[in-house]
């Protein structure tokens, strides 16, 4: 702004506009400061204090310590969090890839004239709709031995899975839980960003020749690109913080084997009186979801701002 | 949905017959399979309103029974005993639809700002709050605790409301759509006197209606199930919420299945109703939304 | 019985506080975040009392509360419950918040850490209306404030004590023709006549073992170490044996039972914290090990109703008479509390009914003498199994970080008997990690 007031000539109307553009300067800070005075407080502030916590060794019930960087260096060679944290990434990228492959998948199939469209939108909105705490319930239910679930691969000829029983399984079970809760959204989104692609393009294509692979790699997906950099990032930032299904549904096991980061740090803060080491493995977690989001935009971003 | 198809023009026939044969064999085939994921989502919730009418054993029983061997609408009525639910709908529902309100309003004034107006610092300060939207709660929970006993909110609705005021998210997406209306608009209101609040109010709201919308349905829905924030706030009985509530089915002595999940039905219902209510809101706003696609 | 009994006054606790606080009465406001113990107005106290989730109790407190109420105008009981895995958390919230509940009925093994950190009051012998300790103790069976007594100051009044016994289904003993197993060695054999399949599917199970359930697990793994003539920890905390025979006698035992004899199938356990009561309340399993004396309330209710009796927990052949741990739940009183006597004389009134307890909670013993010896055991079927079983057992040791232990200890034999983990590699692991958390 000031290298434009440097640019007018000092008449009348510059004076003008230049109080003009303040007036307006102030009146966006004035829209924006209710939204960013809240988040200084309740973000900002919490952050700050968090980290400091994770400088404390501190049992909730009498005052902090201060510790140094030992919460962190302790991290480093702590067996539980390094599995957990293991456990965390194998969690998300397996639950990932099916969810975006497959609301991909439905989105292009509904972006056909398809009849019922509306109603198969609906259906697959409803496990989104379905409270978490609920979905884990009914799910828990169904992972048993002569449920439901196996009686589905029974049907395929594969014989009863131990599902939550078992280490291998539980993970498996707990990411389709996690798919199964969240795809309708994430059609949705692709769906809309399909629908405001022209179909001239693909018409055009096709007349030339190209077959509908073609033209879904070569004009549809690069057109979908920020809708799908949006959908897969925040997918990604909400499985590396999934709480509520690994703790009603498993609470971590069996043994340590669906114990995820966000269920080891309520342990760890809660039950087991180290709110400062919770606070660190906090952070490292924080860290991982900022690393993984900005790869991802470096990776497919474009401008999505 | 309301996009055509429309087979391009001038055709040659050779073409034309086969990419009509292609058309309907692909048609069934997407019949197919999208019946296909919509049985798969959906038998988990018939599986649960039948297992709610049935006795406790049936759910035990081996092999498993889909149908119940009587219709037990006791577990409804008997449900509500277990924990006084009542009290626990109307928690959820002064929390949720509160802070719908404040994260509709001041995030439609955040996104205002941030996308019609310039002035320093402008971007940077964007940034940041998009960052806060990656946050994971762990990081924060602790703090927003001891900041809210600070405030003497512990076990006050001010004490649910007011954390989830606002998200970063909220802020991002009413930017991205108030950035597609054309601000000529607004100008031209100025031009003829109108002042700023006026122009937000009767203007900007308006205009922004199927995001709002959109926002406020998701806000909702978050508010209505989130367990863990009320879990660490919330002191006394008849503070408590319903995803608080169904955890009180399962007690260190048994696990009362049927009602418990009869009392999940009944919980999930009302976001169910705002959902297929304002349905169209939403494909309309992600369709106009200005995430570039 | 409204369980609402008292929302309206919670109520006017929030309302008043806001207005006091407009009005700026800084003395008040101070006076609303120091301790909900306090005294508004003519000498009003209000005590928070938490408890844990048992609805058979919870519903005899809510009348006692309400009649203690009336008798004590100027006394308000703030009765919060929660489920019983959340009780901790509870508790550290509103201590973080600054309010910490006056009553609390922890569970035995929370205690050590709580009174390390000086946050207990030490029980109020003349509130409570006794001369000294050892008026009290006579009150009660032996053993039953042992658990509570550190540096020779009673710190909790038992509100719960209890040993796991082990409780058979009659009906399925009966149908395959088999008594209940004393020794884990007949468990073997016997469980093999209780098992019933169909296909590969069990349909039964002969006994629930309570898996996924650090906590329960941890004490029956105590229980069995013993009888195996070792010890997970020594008496006072300070030192850990998880890699020592014993330990390992006991955890291949469990195994055994899953991988081996196939008695039992982990699979069934679902995932809720009570899964193995829940298999044997509604008829899936023919045995079960975490069963109180309070257990039979739950099972007249459930499918299996008069059909389970209690037996001794099973021992080792030739091995010590051991039976299952002691653990209970005791009413303590915070050292912060405003009000410390008030609070004692309310633990004192609800301890003093330890026969309506056990009447009305269904076999819920509090430790009075009065109960044991008295009348109202006396019709308690299989009464003298308890009563034997509670003088034979021990508490678990002492241990500070009790949580995060017990986590650790009852996971890592999770992951051996459910998963099928090294049980050599698993304990090194375990002793390791458990080594740096023992007390000093």
């Amino acid at each position: 702004m000031s290298s434009l007031a440097k640019a007018l000539p000092r008449t009348e109307e510059a004076r003008r506009f230049m109080s003009l553009q303040r007036r307006q300067s102030l009146v966006g800070i004035g829209f924006v400061l209710p939204a960013v005075v809240f988040f200084a407080i309740f973000n900002f502030y919490a952050i700050a204090y968090a980290l400091y916590l994770s400088f404390t060794s501190w049992d909730l019930l009498t005052p902090p310590r201060w510790v140094g960087f030992a919460n962190y260096t302790a991290l480093l060679s702590e067996p539980n969090f390094l599995s957990s944290l293991g456990i965390t990434l194998r969690y998300t990228f397996e639950a990932v890839v099916p969810l975006i492959l497959l609301s991909l998948g439905l989105a292009l199939l509904l972006n056909q004239r398809v009849r019922f469209s509306g109603l198969y939108q609906v259906i697959y909105f409803v496990p989104v709709v379905i409270p978490a705490v609920v979905a884990a319930i009914i799910w828990g239910l169904l992972f048993r031995p002569s449920g439901v679930v196996n009686n589905a691969v029974g049907v395929v000829g594969v014989d009863p899975l131990p599902w939550l029983a078992s280490a291998e399984y539980a993970l498996h079970a707990i990411v389709i839980v996690s798919v199964w809760g969240g795809f309708g959204y994430a059609t949705l989104i692709l769906l809309a960003g399909l629908q405001s692609i022209p179909p001239e393009y693909g018409e055009a294509a096709a007349i030339d020749g190209a077959s509908r692979w073609r033209i879904v790699k070569d004009i549809t997906l690069p057109l979908l690109a920020p809708r799908l950099l949006f959908v897969t990032a925040t997918s990604v930032a909400t499985l590396l913080t999934s709480f509520v299904v690994p703790f009603v549904m498993t609470n971590g096991g069996p043994g340590t084997a669906t114990r995820v980061l966000p269920l080891l740090i309520y342990q760890t803060g809660f039950q087991f009186l180290h709110a400062g080491q919770a606070s660190a493995m906090a952070f490292v977690l924080l860290l991982i979801t900022l690393v993984f989001t900005a790869v991802q935009f470096r990776l497919f971003g474009r401008e999505v701002l | 949905m309301s996009a055509d198809v429309t087979l391009p023009a001038g055709r040659p026939p050779a073409a034309n017959r086969s990419w009509r044969n292609e058309f309907m064999t692909a048609s069934l085939a997407t019949q197919v399979l999208l019946i296909l994921a919509a049985i798969v989502t959906v038998i988990p919730v018939i599986w649960t309103i039948l297992s709610s009418l049935k006795s406790n054993d049936t759910i035990f029983a081996i092999p498993m029974r889909w149908l119940p061997d009587a219709l037990h609408w006791s577990n409804y009525s008997e449900a509500f005993e277990v924990a006084p639910f009542g009290r626990y709908f109307l928690n959820s529902a002064i929390v949720a639809a509160s802070v719908t309100a404040t994260t509709v309003f001041f995030g439609a004034m955040a996104g205002y700002g941030f996308s019609k107006f310039r002035f320093p610092g402008r971007d940077v300060v964007f940034g940041l709050i998009l960052v806060t939207f990656m946050i994971p709660f762990p990081v924060i929970m602790i703090p927003l605790f001891v900041l809210v006993r600070n405030f003497g909110w512990v076990n006050t609705y001010w004490g649910l409301i007011i954390p989830g005021a606002l998200t970063g998210f909220a802020v991002f997406m009413m930017r991205q759509f108030i950035q597609a209306i054309p601000g000529e608009l607004f100008d031209a209101a100025r031009i003829d006197g109108a002042g700023e609040l006026r122009i937000f109010l009767t203007m900007v709201l308006p205009l922004a209606r199927p995001a709002l919308a959109t926002l406020g349905i998701l806000t909702f829905l978050e508010s209505w199930n989130n367990l863990l924030w009320p879990l660490i706030v919330i002191q006394s009985e008849d503070m408590e919420t319903i995803p608080l509530g169904l955890t009180k089915f399962s007690t260190l002595y048994s696990t009362n299945y049927t009602q418990m999940l009869a009392m999940a039905v009944i919980a999930s219902l009302p976001v169910l109703v705002v959902f297929i209510v304002g349905r169209r809101q939403i494909i309309n706003s992600l369709m106009l939304s200005g995430i570039k696609g | 019985m409204n369980p609402r009994g008292v929302t309206s006054q919670q109520g006017n606790r929030i309302n008043r506080r806001r207005l006091l606080q407009a009005a700026g009465a800084t003395g008040l406001a101070l006076g609303a975040g120091s301790g909900l113990s306090r005294s508004t107005a003519a000498q009003q106290t209000t005590l928070t009392f938490l408890r844990h989730e048992h609805p058979p109790a919870n519903n005899l407190e809510k009348e006692l509360i309400q009649q203690y109420e009336q008798a004590n105008p100027n006394i308000k009981i703030n009765y919060v419950i929660v489920p019983d895995v959340d009780l901790f958390t509870k508790f550290q919230a509103m201590t973080v918040a600054g309010t910490p509940p006056d009553i609390v009925n922890f569970e035995s093994s929370s205690i050590p850490a709580v009174r390390q950190r000086d946050l207990l009051a030490p029980v109020d012998l003349s509130a409570v209306g006794v001369a000294d300790l050892a008026e009290l103790e006579g009150r009660y069976v032996a053993n039953a404030l042992s658990g509570y007594v550190f540096d020779d100051q009673l710190f909790a009044l038992p509100s719960e004590l209890s040993d796991y016994v082990m409780w058979v289904n009659t009906q399925m003993l009966e149908t395959a023709g088999v008594e209940a197993p004393r020794t884990w060695e007949e468990m073997s054999e016997t469980g093999q006549k209780l098992v019933i399949r169909s296909g590969d599917q069990v349909t039964q199970e002969a006994i629930a073992l309570p898996l996924g359930f650090p906590g329960v697990q941890f004490l029956v793994l105590d229980a069995m170490v013993r009888q195996a003539g070792g010890q997970l920890f020594s008496d006072d905390g300070r030192e850990a044996y998880l890699t020592s025979d014993p330990v390992l006698k006991a955890v291949a035992t469990l195994t055994g039972f899953v991988q081996t004899d196939k008695i039992t199938d982990p699979a069934l356990n679902g995932t809720t914290a009570g899964g193995d009561r829940d298999l044997f309340q509604n008829g899936v399993a023919a045995m079960m090990l975490t069963g109180g004396s309070w257990y039979r309330g739950t099972l007249l209710e459930s499918k299996v109703g008069e059909n389970a009796i209690p037996v001794p927990f099973p021992r080792y052949e030739g091995g010590p008479d051991v039976a299952g741990d002691l653990y209970g739940y005791g009413l303590t009183v915070g050292a912060k509390s405003a009000n410390p006597a008030e609070a004692w004389k309310f633990a004192a009134m609800l301890a003093s009914h330890g026969t309506d307890y056990f009447q009305k909670a269904e076999g819920l013993f509090i430790g009075d003498a009065e109960t044991a010896e008295g009348g109202a055991a006396g019709e308690y079927p299989n009464w003298s199994t308890f009563k034997d079983e509670l003088g034979k057992g021990q508490y678990p040791p002492r241990l500070y970080q009790f949580n995060e232990i017990g986590d650790i200890v009852g996971r890592t034999a999770d992951a051996i008997i459910r998963s099928g983990d090294d049980p050599k590699a698993a304990l090194e692991a375990a002793q390791s990690q458990v080594t740096p958390l023992l007390n000093t």
